[in-house]
This record gives C-alpha cells, sequence and structure tokens, in this order.
C-alpha cells in the first residue's frame, strides 16, 4: 500500500507539472479564438482597456442594439457596450462589478431593461466564456454556481471536460497568429438578418397561451440595490426600454406589470426612463429579426432617435 | 451513476479507499451498501424490484438444495425462473406486446383494451436477470452450493461494477470470490487502474466521438447518401465495440483493484475469422449462458442438423430480443442466427488451411473482412430506430461511390481517426504480437509510466465528456 501511495503521488506531481503549462496555454488560446463570442469583451474588461464614460448594459437587447460608435459621435463621449448574451440582470450586475474592478468608473450608465431582465438569475448560459478566467481570481466568486464546480478551479484541464472540443480549441489556437475573435466593435454587433413569420409562428405554437414573464425577487433586490449604488456613486443611471414589435406584445401576459414595475422604480429614484416599446418602429416587423431584437436596419433608426433623445441627458 | 462522469470517480475512490480500510469480514457490508447507493442513484425505487428478485432466488437456491424429490427441484426452479422472466416481461416487454395485440385489433376494427404500463426500464434489468437466473440453474444442477448468507447473495447479483452491463457471472467464479480475503496487492490495483483507463480510452475518445456523427446520420437515414451510410455503418460497428467493452474494461478493472477476477467479456472480436468464432469473442458473458442454459439444453449438437439449425435460430432471435423490445433487434438476432446456420452448412466445402504463410496470411485477412462485413451489415438493424430507417439505410447504401455528403460533426470525424488507429495497432499487437511492444507493462519506467500519461492526456485532450451512456445501459 505504502509503495502505491509513493507512486500514486509522484504520478500526480509529473501529471501537474505537463497539465499547468498546458493549461495556461490552452487559456491564452481560447482567448483569442472564437469558441465563445464574449472572449474579446472580457479581455478588455480585464486588461483595463476600456475606462468608457458611457457604458451600456444588458443582455443581448443591449449587445444588438445600441452602438457605441453612433453613442461616441452624437455625444463625444467614450462608449463601451457590456451586453451579455442570454444573461440576466444578475449576471449583468456581476459583470459590472468586475469591469470596476479594473476600469474606471463610467459617468453614465445605459441599462436596457426588458421583459427578461428580471428573471431568475440562475447563470448557466453560455459558460464556456468563463472557462480560461476560471484561474484568474475574479470569477472565484461563482465557484458554487451550476454552472462550475470546485474541481473546475483546482484539477488542472478538468474545467475543459465539460465541452467537447473546448481544449483542442485552445491548444489549436495557442499556436496560432491570428486572432479568430469576435468581429463586434467595442461589445456590439447588429444583426443583417431578416423577419421571418414562419419563425414567430412556431414560437407562438409553443406558446399556445401566450408569453409568460415574472419578476424574481433575487433579481429585482439586486437591480434596486445597483440603482443606490449608482446613486451613491454619481454615475447617472438611465433606463431604457428598446423596441419590441407589437405583435409580440400582444401576447405577453404580465407585460403591463412588469413594465410597471420599472416605471416605479424611476419615479422612486428619479431615474429618467425612456420607453420604446410604443414607439411606431414597433408596428412594422421589417425593423426585427426577431420578436426580440431589432435587425440593422432598425438599430440604424432607433439609436439615431436615442441618441436624440437623451441629447439633454448626456453631456 | 454513469462510469463517465466524475461522480463515479469519486464514487469510487471513496468505496475502494472504505473496502481497503475495513477488517475483512465487514467488507461485503461496504460494497453491498455501495452497490446499492450505485444502483439507486439511477431510480431509487427499482431497488425493490432489484429486491424481489433477490429474495425469490435466494430462498429458491436453498429450497432448491434441500430438495430432495427432483419434481419438486424442478418445480422450485420453474418458479424462481417464472419470477425473473416475469420481471422482465413486465418491464420490458408488455408495451412491446401491447402494441403488436394492438396493432392485430386495429386491422379487424376491435379496440384493445389493455392498458400500456408507464413505467421506465429499469437500469441494466436484463443483465442482473440472467446473472440471477444462472445461480439458480446452477444450484438446480448441482454445479454450486446454495448461498446461506443473504448479503453475500445480494452483493452477488448487485456487485457494482457489473450490476447494470455486466459481465454476465456464473456464481461458481463470483460467490468464492466474495467469501475470499482480497489483501492489498499493487500489481492488481496497478494493473486494474490501467485496465480502467483503457476502457475509458475506449469509450470517451473513441465510442462517444463516433456517436455523433452516426447519430446524424442514423437518425436522418434519408438525408445521406450510401458513402456516408457506410462509414456510420462501420463507425458504429467501432462505436458499440468500444462502448460496451470500454465499460466491460472498466467494470473489469475496478473489480481487480479490489481483488475480484471478473470473467473476459470480449476477445478482439473484429479479428474474428468467421461468425462462430465472432460469438467466441463478442460479449462472452451473454453468449455462453445462451450456450449453456438454452442451446445445450435444448440439444445443441447432439440432434440432427436440420433441428440445430432450428436450435440455433431460435436462440439468435432470443438473443435479440434479450436487447430490447424492437423489431430491429429481432431482425439482427435473427441475421446472426443465420449467418451461423449457413456457416455451419457450408463449413466442409471451406478451403483448408493454406500450405505458405502468405496464403494463410491472404486467407485469414480475406476471413477477417467478410466477416467484419457480414457482422457490420446487421448492425445497421441494431442502431436504426425502426426497421423502415434500416431499410432506407440499406436503400442508400446503392449509391456508394457517389460524392459523401458530411454535415455537422466532420470535424468529429476526422479526430476520431487518430484513436481508432491506435485501437486497432493495439488490439493487432494484443492479437499477434501478445509478447511484443507492452508499453502498460514494459520493465522500462519511463515507457510504463509515459504511455500511461499519454492515454491520460489524449482522454483530456479528445475525450467526448458530455457523450452519451453506454449503450448497453438501456439492456
Amino acid at each position: 500500500m505504502k509503495r502505491f501511495i509513493i507512486n500514486l503521488f509522484i504520478f500526480l506531481c509529473i501529471y501537474l507539472a505537463f497539465a499547468y503549462p498546458l493549461q495556461w496555454m490552452a487559456d491564452a488560446g481560447l482567448k483569442k479564438s472564437d469558441f465563445s463570442n464574449e472572449y474579446k469583451e472580457w479581455d478588455d474588461i480585464t486588461k483595463s482597456r476600456i475606462n468608457a464614460d458611457i457604458i451600456i448594459q444588458g443582455s443581448s437587447k443591449a449587445r444588438l442594439q445600441f452602438s457605441p460608435k453612433d453613442f461616441e459621435q452624437g455625444f463625444k463621449l467614450s462608449t463601451y457596450n457590456l451586453g451579455m448574451d442570454g444573461q440576466h440582470f444578475p449576471m449583468q450586475k456581476w459583470r459590472f462589478d468586475v469591469y470596476l474592478k479594473y476600469n474606471k468608473k463610467p459617468k453614465y450608465i445605459i441599462q436596457v431593461i426588458s421583459l427578461h431582465e428580471l428573471l431568475n438569475p440562475e447563470i448557466d448560459f453560455n459558460y464556456t466564456q468563463f472557462i480560461p478566467y476560471l484561474n484568474e481570481g475574479f470569477i472565484k466568486r461563482f465557484g458554487g454556481n451550476s454552472f462550475l464546480n470546485d474541481l473546475d478551479f483546482y484539477i488542472p484541464l478538468y474545467k475543459y471536460c465539460h465541452v467537447t472540443g473546448m481544449m483542442e480549441s485552445g491548444l489549436s489556437n495557442f499556436f496560432r497568429k491570428r486572432d479568430n475573435r469576435n468581429y463586434k466593435y467595442k461589445g456590439f454587433r447588429p444583426s443583417p438578418l431578416h423577419w421571418r413569420d414562419d419563425d414567430f409562428a412556431a414560437y407562438k405554437k409553443q406558446n399556445p397561451h401566450g408569453a409568460d414573464f415574472y419578476v424574481d425577487p433575487v433579481a429585482y433586490s439586486q437591480f434596486v440595490d445597483f440603482i443606490k449604488t449608482c446613486k451613491k456613486e454619481k454615475i447617472d443611471l438611465i433606463l431604457v426600454c428598446p423596441p419590441t414589435p407589437v405583435v409580440f406584445q400582444n401576447m405577453v401576459i404580465h407585460r403591463n406589470d412588469i413594465m410597471k414595475a420599472y416605471q416605479n422604480l424611476s419615479n422612486k429614484f428619479g431615474l429618467k426612463y425612456l420607453d420604446y416599446s410604443k414607439d411606431t418602429i414597433c408596428t412594422d416587423t421589417a425593423m426585427f429579426y426577431n420578436f426580440n431584437h431589432l435587425n440593422t436596419r432598425g438599430v440604424a433608426i432607433f439609436d439615431k432617435q436615442l441618441i436624440n433623445d437623451l441629447k439633454d441627458e448626456i453631456k | 451513476m454513469l462510469f463517465n462522469s466524475i461522480d463515479f470517480v469519486v464514487f469510487y475512490i471513496v468505496v475502494t479507499t472504505l473496502y481497503f480500510a475495513c477488517p475483512y469480514k465487514f467488507r461485503w457490508i461496504v460494497l453491498l451498501a455501495a452497490s446499492c447507493y450505485f444502483y439507486m442513484d439511477f431510480v431509487p425505487v427499482y431497488i425493490f424490484i432489484l429486491g424481489f428478485t433477490i429474495i425469490i432466488d435466494y430462498f429458491a437456491g436453498i429450497f432448491i438444495e434441500r430438495a430432495t424429490e427432483p419434481r419438486h427441484r424442478k418445480m422450485l426452479l420453474a418458479a424462481s425462473l417464472v419470477a425473473n422472466i416475469g420481471v422482465l416481461a413486465v418491464f420490458k416487454y408488455f408495451n412491446f406486446i401491447n402494441l403488436n395485440i394492438d396493432i392485430l385489433l386495429t386491422k379487424f376494427n376491435y379496440h384493445n383494451p389493455i392498458p400500456y404500463l408507464s413505467i421506465l426500464l429499469p437500469i441494466g434489468l436484463s443483465f442482473h436477470t440472467f446473472q440471477a437466473m444462472s445461480y439458480t440453474i446452477e444450484v438446480y444442477r448441482g454445479n454450486q452450493r446454495a448461498e446461506k448468507h443473504f448479503g453475500i447473495y445480494s452483493l452477488y447479483v448487485m456487485f457494482y461494477p457489473q450490476l447494470v452491463a455486466g459481465p454476465i457471472e456464473r456464481p461458481q467464479n463470483i460467490l468464492h470470490q466474495i467469501h475470499s480475503k482480497h489483501p492489498f496487492n499493487y500489481d492488481l490495483m496497478v494493473s486494474g487502474l490501467k485496465m480502467m483507463l483503457w476502457g475509458y480510452f475506449k469509450k470517451l475518445v473513441i465510442a462517444d466521438r463516433l456517436a455523433i456523427f452516426v447519430s446524424l446520420v442514423y437518425n436522418h437515414p434519408k438525408s445521406y447518401n450510401g458513402t456516408v451510410v457506410l462509414i456510420a455503418s462501420i463507425f458504429f460497428a467501432i462505436q458499440i465495440y468500444c462502448d460496451f467493452s470500454g465499460y466491460t474494461d472498466i467494470a473489469i478493472g475496478c473489480a481487480k483493484t479490489m481483488g475480484f477476477d471478473l470473467m473476459k467479456n470480449f476477445n478482439r472480436p473484429y479479428f474474428a475469422i468467421n461468425i462462430r468464432d465472432f460469438w467466441r469473442r463478442w460479449h462472452i458473458s451473454l453468449s455462453t449462458w445462451f450456450r449453456d442454459y438454452l442451446y445445450k439444453p435444448l440439444g445443441g449438437n447432439q440432434v440432427s442438423h436440420g433441428r440445430q439449425y432450428l436450435i440455433l435460430f431460435f436462440v439468435f432471435l432470443l438473443s435479440g430480443i434479450w436487447h430490447g423490445a424492437n423489431y430491429t433487434y429481432l431482425i439482427w438476432g435473427a441475421l446472426h442466427g443465420l449467418y451461423l446456420i449457413i456457416y455451419l452448412i457450408i463449413k466442409p466445402c471451406l478451403p483448408g488451411k493454406s500450405q505458405n504463410a502468405f496464403g494463410a496470411a491472404l486467407m485469414r485477412t480475406g476471413n477477417i473482412l467478410v466477416t467484419f462485413t457480414i457482422v457490420t451489415f446487421a448492425w445497421i438493424f441494431f442502431r436504426a430506430n425502426s426497421v423502415t430507417d434500416a431499410f432506407i439505410l440499406i436503400r442508400n447504401l446503392r449509391s456508394v461511390g457517389a460524392r459523401p455528403i458530411y454535415g455537422a460533426g466532420t470535424n468529429s470525424l476526422l479526430h476520431s481517426l487518430i484513436p481508432i488507429i491506435i485501437l486497432f495497432m493495439v488490439e493487432y499487437k494484443t492479437e499477434y504480437l501478445p509478447q511484443k511492444f507492452n508499453f502498460f507493462t514494459s520493465p522500462n519506467t519511463v515507457v510504463r509510466w509515459g504511455s500511461v500519461m499519454l492515454l491520460i492526456f489524449l482522454i483530456l485532450f479528445l475525450g467526448v465528456f458530455d457523450g452519451p451512456r453506454f449503450i448497453y445501459f438501456q439492456f
């Protein structure tokens, strides 16, 4: 038994001697790969490359619809879009906390709000974006969440085992000179796709009794805390509800209650609140590519209008 | 709990440590408790079904041994077999039979009043039921003393490494091992761990990678031309071998580390030179079960040729349906039955061994290729989602040679080739050069440790960790 334990110990040491450098290489390779479309933004955040005056925050509704270039031209202030695909407010807030750790605080935050923002804070979507950063300290606070377990942090190379091809992609990218990361501009890239009636019909078929959304109490209290922090830090927080097609709005069951919750919060804390869900653009499905997002054409029109509406607010 | 999960790795380490830390007389308790936990991790309530068959067979064994009248012994054996087969029939075949009754009655405009059962198939039901049956049969035959210790008997049926997908053990091989003392043995521990590692390589790197491509083709049979179907079918032959023998390697290796010697289940089946040879090498524990408990008692080769062929065909039909209540498995079994009958008929006409080495090698290669081809053809039925799908795939095979159409999974396909080459090199070496290139057991520490380390990194680098569960778990 003693011989076995000694040999096992030596074997593990040899494993670690090979595994740690390999993990470092795979992490470095992944960060310049397109395995997740968020690596470029995480790199910008953690390498303190943003330091923007205006931060746009939200889910994909932010990422696909708010152009930092237009904001920079409109306000002459540096702008960055922190929108994260598929993530609800608690995750957005966490990313903003990480942002503040490495970058100066912004003057303005445009918080994109929608029916999805205050849903359950469970984070299990697109977690491959975190894998190469697991051993960099800032992500350890999420160790207890469903998408990661402690072994991911402590056993080298184990963290890649959740997703097929991840380590492969990291190592092969490590030896490439070319940067394969996404082509977003400061976190923003609109979609050139067009509205498809059959896609929406399929969505309606999936939700024959209408689409139901709700306000999760944990997400709500985090949202309130965030507003208070912004007040305390003297960051101007602006709530913007982007356009959504009327055909979709009509099938949402508790839409008014959720929008009222945002309205009440803006009244209570004296926040600027812009709601474009009643705008004429919402009646034209040609401006959207799905029931949640504007397409390139819609974004150009909407951003122009938004910047105009914010002229008095952002100086 | 799946063997290819981190939960199992933790479970294995804890159980093995506890096993060796416990005094000998309590070790069966550790293993039995671990086996219960292992089984209950799938669907906890099904432990009662297992408990039911264990109780029946435990008492059946004791009473069969005590009974002096042959008639009583026969009745007790029949009661035990009926109970075991009854459980199988209810959970595995009831809905299938009911569906066929339904179809038949509908044709005559009658309504089938028998409702369907909405139950999940208990994991590994066919395996542990067959293992339990082999116990009562062996006690009946007088080859095995009835086990008086209920805990030890329960462990015989439930021993976790082979509980859900075999090997289907015989009581003569395993019961005395449970009674024996197994002190820690360095060599057994190391070779067991290496065997497990090789099993993981087969499962995670080869089987689950190939599964991506195979599933793509077999789930959309109309979308792919002959070349793709051919590649997918060959890959499925390799996938199912690596999946099942990978599981078996993990099971045997796992038992070995604790000092248990489970029976061999695979012996490089794709090096078989004829279909009979294939069945001596493939799923040995099941084929010998059918041979010992069905084929031979029905007459085996001691009867006329015609009757022998009928018995063979019947046994293979049963072997097919053993895998699952589906016509695809039935056809697969029937095909293998036919292959064997044809082989037995033409065997006297087959040429003898070639006198020169080159001729012998050429003939052997040809035989291996023919056997692999017919076995792969039968796998089409085994893997297809339905008989209709199988025939679509076979019809598509006519367009072999046309430009292949690859979809998603092509990358996976390319990455599969290196591990497949490694597998066949290892299998070839073991088959024909058993004394050479033994990297895993080399006296040179660098070579020995290096090969193990390389295998670990290959698993981490090329493994599919979110892949499907073991194919044979469903049986």
